[in-house]
């Protein structure tokens, strides 16, 4: 929505700035933060209401992440896969997924009935 | 007897706890949002609901009572913006942002899913190294998001991708991928959310400023423009 703008002065302490970074800096190896800097030359450039173009550059950028990441983590190596016979919670629950999964057939069916 | 006791050295070095709490009055998809974090940050301590009349500085007392040294807060105002603080209360910073286009994972559809408490791959849009205070938003939400390693209630397997990327009208989106197997398709979990920075503060929940989004306008000013926009609807009418 395209409204009036009130400019507020600028407050851009970056020496400030660049010394509290300092601070909070912590030396602590890779491994325990996991993060990974994504390459410069994916920069989301086109429109934000362009819904499918955003979310498509969202999931190549996690992607080429995981991929140093995975690499890395090889190399390492840490465990990175879970086997497929290591049971244990997850984060959504059992009829969580259930109900993604009939409405995801739903879909489907909805799909077939119109061709 | 001494001799037959073990020492046994934990190999968890890293006791960084993370505070998280919303304030009183926040609506019902506010404390979900906060659910999933905390299903998927184990190293997350929660306490009850924040009393707004409070001074924010005593989140800093709460969260010193439970040992935690960086704090997340989700402020409800209205009944309808919410606010995110993102502090490290051992000397700042802190950093208040506007939360937009929230969804849970309850609410969405999504077919992903990972082990309860796995740690995530952090993956940072490049531009946050352009500036000064996205860098130190950078360096504190590594701190925040990270869960440790051999934290006793993490899973031994990385299975999913916390994504922070920036859009054009300088906007932090999240979201949160699994990764399926070793051809790394991902798919997508949640919740969602997208912060736009306010302001960041010296020290934790308090201090001078040292950065000012000058692009951000409150929610109330938007609604009283668009409110004077439509006031003239009828009189502005040609005849």
């Amino acid at each position: 929505v395209a409204v009036k703008e009130t400019k507020r002065p600028a407050i851009n302490q970056t020496e400030e700035m660049k010394q509290k970074l300092f601070q909070i800096h912590k030396n602590m190896p890779w491994v325990n933060t996991l993060d990974i800097t994504a390459s410069p030359d994916l920069v989301y450039e086109d429109s934000v209401s362009n819904d499918f173009e955003r979310e498509a550059f969202f999931y190549k950028q996690a992607q080429s992440g995981a991929l140093v990441a995975i690499q890395r983590l090889q190399k390492l190596k840490v465990p990175v896969f879970r086997p497929s016979d290591y049971y244990a919670e997850m984060a959504k629950s059992d009829s969580h997924m259930d109900k993604v999964r009939r409405k995801l057939l739903d879909i489907q069916k909805t799909k077939e009935r119109r061709e | 007897t001494q001799s037959n006791q073990k020492v046994v050295k934990s190999k968890w070095t890293d006791r960084d706890k993370v505070l998280l709490l919303c304030s009183r009055g926040s609506l019902a998809r506010t404390r979900h949002l906060m659910n999933d974090f905390k299903r998927l940050m184990p190293h997350v301590h929660s306490e009850a609901k924040f009393d707004k009349k409070e001074n924010l500085g005593a989140l800093n007392e709460i969260a010193e009572l439970s040992n935690c040294s960086k704090a997340m807060y989700f402020e409800s105002r209205k009944g309808r913006d919410v606010y995110l603080w993102v502090s490290n209360v051992n000397g700042g910073p802190s950093m208040k942002f506007l939360v937009h286009n929230t969804h849970t994972m309850n609410e969405l559809n999504l077919s992903g899913n990972c082990l309860k408490g796995s740690r995530p791959i952090l993956v940072f849009d490049s531009q946050f190294d352009s500036k000064v205070h996205l860098k130190l938003i950078k360096e504190t939400f590594k701190h925040v998001f990270k869960t440790p390693q051999y934290h006793p209630r993490s899973q031994p397997f990385i299975d999913h991708i916390f994504n922070f990327s920036i859009t054009p009208d300088g906007r932090i989106w999240f979201r949160n991928y699994q990764v399926v197997d070793e051809k790394l398709e991902l798919q997508e979990i949640g919740p969602r959310m997208v912060l736009e920075i306010i302001r960041i503060f010296d020290g934790p929940f308090s201090g001078t400023v040292l950065y000012d989004n000058p692009d951000y306008i409150t929610p109330n000013t938007i609604r009283k423009q668009l409110k004077l926009k439509a006031a003239g609807k009828y009189e502005n009418r040609q005849m």
